[in-house]
């Protein structure tokens, strides 16, 4: 068997759902319960954290969220469905990790290690952790299209622009600028700039997950979704196509939310929760494709 | 994190935090070790520019004018726009100073708890001047290609139109791809103030024309800034005040360079009618695709080149030089 040794990252923001997914994905390698993509021919060390979480995710449970101290790396060894087989390393990393390159500029160098060692990654993105760019000057517009649409309707007086009603003041400070407080899609971009700067791999093989898609309320492709929700992200990744090979997956690896936990545990097969949808919109619970795309199977000959 | 201002004016931007220390970041030696530096993401000095310019073909957009008409908004207005998606035909491919530009964009978002809108003054005499913004075509055809923004206070600028000395210090307006000169139209619209603010952009570029920093090779552009506010009500007839403006200016300076464009732009406006960014779209291909390809810093400049200085190495080591055969 030629086997060879690849790694790939599982990166995003705090609440993205990099441990949910990594619990699913083990689930359905480990399970066997269809066919999958990717196929587990054997684990690797101690895998004591994989099972719990995953143990918590098939009994519909709450998984915490990873904390830097808690960071594991998981290793096993896959087969692809062509046969090629490869012993694969996916750190279960803190969305904090992340979240410190943005606010602090510092990253671990076993981080760093890893990007440079990886044939490619996941970029999971959650739906409701999306923070926007919101100009005053756009809520000042709905503002007076509001006052100017009750006028319309009867309801009082029309109003000229500048007698619209602004923002009153919350308090009577502005806050100061924090790294925090900056929009998602710029968060995301200094990430994949610092992942090209560290990884002398190109192109890098990038699945950008839309997690929880269930809840992204939409019936757009999961490409489209990033473009109308994160522009500045859809637009750099298609600007450096050379840099990123990327594919888009809308992925729910729960199958719903924790508050019908009792419906999802009815299913006798915990991956049939899983939904997975691509940009051809193809529906499948094959969790293992994301996966397959980041670490380059499909140019395994290459 | 809220820490309150209290006054009414936007506080000054300031230089930015002081460069990394590992010291500082990490507690003892062995965290150290495990620990890499990543680049701040600030507005760029001369020296942290070099590796961009070294690399690749970088335009440089120098946005010059009078304190409050418009310059850092205009920067930041270019990064609003893209964060709403594509813009003039152009992808965000990138840049360096996401910080520096988060920065400038605060004050104009509702998370800063600002009743209107704003923008911090840019601080006089800062080192990091430099904003950089990676674009490329929307049909991504061609490379993507690299702009190097510069913004500098309006004392700054000031200093420079009243002395022809420090108009030859300021760092690279000879190396400027496109020159471009903010004028408030606000300030144009009232009778107190209009023959000061028409006096002021005139004499800046009368400035740098005479300190040869810029000539016959350089691209202008007269920007009357805030023009959302004027189109409100032109009691004070500044739309024909303008355009005798323009045909002053045009008879003074056309010949002296390359091009003088005239454009009325509203960078963030507050008037119904007027999108974000009006009239940048038309201007900005010409920023990212025309280059200035003039000698003014070639063999033969009055000046010496000193590898030594920063500014000279910025421009003896620009492409440019190798493509004029320098």
């Amino acid at each position: 068997m030629n086997e060879v040794s690849r790694s790939a990252f599982l990166i995003g923001l705090p609440g993205a759902g990099k441990t949910t997914f990594l619990a699913a994905f083990y689930h359905v390698l480990e399970s066997a319960d269809f066919a999958s993509a990717l196929k587990l021919e054997r684990l690797h060390g101690d895998h004591k954290h994989l099972d719990e979480i995953r143990g918590l995710w098939a009994d519909a449970q709450p998984l915490d969220r990873t904390k830097v101290p808690d960071e594991r790396t998981v290793s096993m060894l896959i087969r692809d469905g062509s046969g090629f087989v490869a012993e694969v390393v996916l750190p279960d990393l803190s969305g904090e990790s992340c979240e410190l390159q943005w606010t602090d500029r510092t990253m671990s160098t076993e981080l760093s290690d890893l990007l440079k060692q990886s044939a490619g990654g996941l970029l999971l993105i959650h739906p409701g952790t999306v923070a926007e760019e919101t100009l005053i000057q756009d809520v000042d517009g709905i503002v007076q299209r509001l006052a100017a649409n009750r006028a319309f309707a009867g309801e009082v007086q029309p109003l000229a622009p500048c007698e619209a009603p602004t923002l009153e003041p919350i308090g009577e400070t502005t806050d100061e600028w924090s790294p925090e407080k900056s929009p998602t899609a710029v968060k995301l971009v200094e990430l994949l700039q610092f992942l090209a700067r560290v990884s002398p791999r190109r192109p890098i093989a990038l699945s950008v997950v839309v997690s929880a898609w269930d809840r992204a309320g939409t019936t757009s492709l999961p490409s489209q979704w990033i473009a109308e929700r994160l522009p500045l992200l859809s637009q750099y990744l298609a600007a450096n196509m050379e840099v990123f090979s990327t594919r888009c997956y809308g992925v729910s690896a729960q199958g719903g939310d924790l508050s019908e936990a009792p419906v999802l545990r009815k299913m006798s097969q915990p991956a049939e929760r899983i939904r997975v949808v691509d940009d051809l919109l193809h529906e499948t619970h094959d969790i293992t494709l994301p996966v397959r795309w980041a670490l380059g199977f499909e140019h395994a000959h290459d | 994190m809220s820490t309150g201002n209290t006054t009414g004016a936007a506080p000054p931007l300031d230089e930015g935090p002081k460069d990394v220390d590992s010291s500082a970041i990490v507690g003892d030696n062995e965290q150290r070790a495990r620990t890499l530096e990543l680049p701040l993401g600030e507005a760029l000095t001369i020296a942290e520019s070099l590796p961009i310019t070294l690399a690749r073909r970088t335009q440089l957009i120098v946005v010059a004018g009078a304190v409050g008409s418009g310059k850092t908004t205009l920067i930041a207005s270019l990064f609003h726009l893209f964060q709403r998606g594509p813009f003039a035909g152009y992808l965000f491919a990138g840049s360096d100073t996401l910080i520096g530009f988060d920065r400038r964009c605060h004050l104009a978002r509702i998370a800063s708890g600002a009743a209107t809108a704003d923008t911090e003054r840019t601080k006089r005499g800062v080192d990091r001047q430099f904003l950089h913004l990676r674009v490329r075509k929307e049909d991504c055809e061609t490379p993507p290609r690299d702009l190097l923004i510069s913004d500098l206070s309006g004392e700054d600028y000031r200093d420079a139109k009243d002395s022809i000395d420090e108009c030859r210090r300021l760092p690279l307006l000879r190396r400027a791809d496109h020159f471009l000169v903010l004028v408030d139209s606000v300030q144009l619209a009232q009778l107190d103030s209009r023959q000061r603010a028409k006096n002021e952009a005139a004499m800046l570029l009368r400035s740098c024309i005479d300190a040869e920093q810029l000539g016959i090779h350089s691209m202008v552009d007269l920007l009357c800034t805030k023009w959302d506010l004027v189109e409100q009500g032109d009691e004070a007839g500044t739309v024909a005040f303008v355009e005798d403006f323009q045909r002053y200016m045009s008879e003074q300076y056309v010949p002296k360079l390359n091009r003088l464009r005239f454009s009325r732009i509203a960078a963030r406006p507050t008037t119904p009618g007027f999108a974000l960014g009006y009239g940048l779209a038309e201007l900005f291909p010409a920023w990212v695709e025309e280059v200035d390809l003039g000698p003014t810093v070639l063999a033969g400049a009055e000046t010496p080149i000193d590898l030594t200085s920063e500014f000279d190495r910025f421009v003896f080591c620009h492409p440019r030089c190798d493509e004029v055969g320098r």
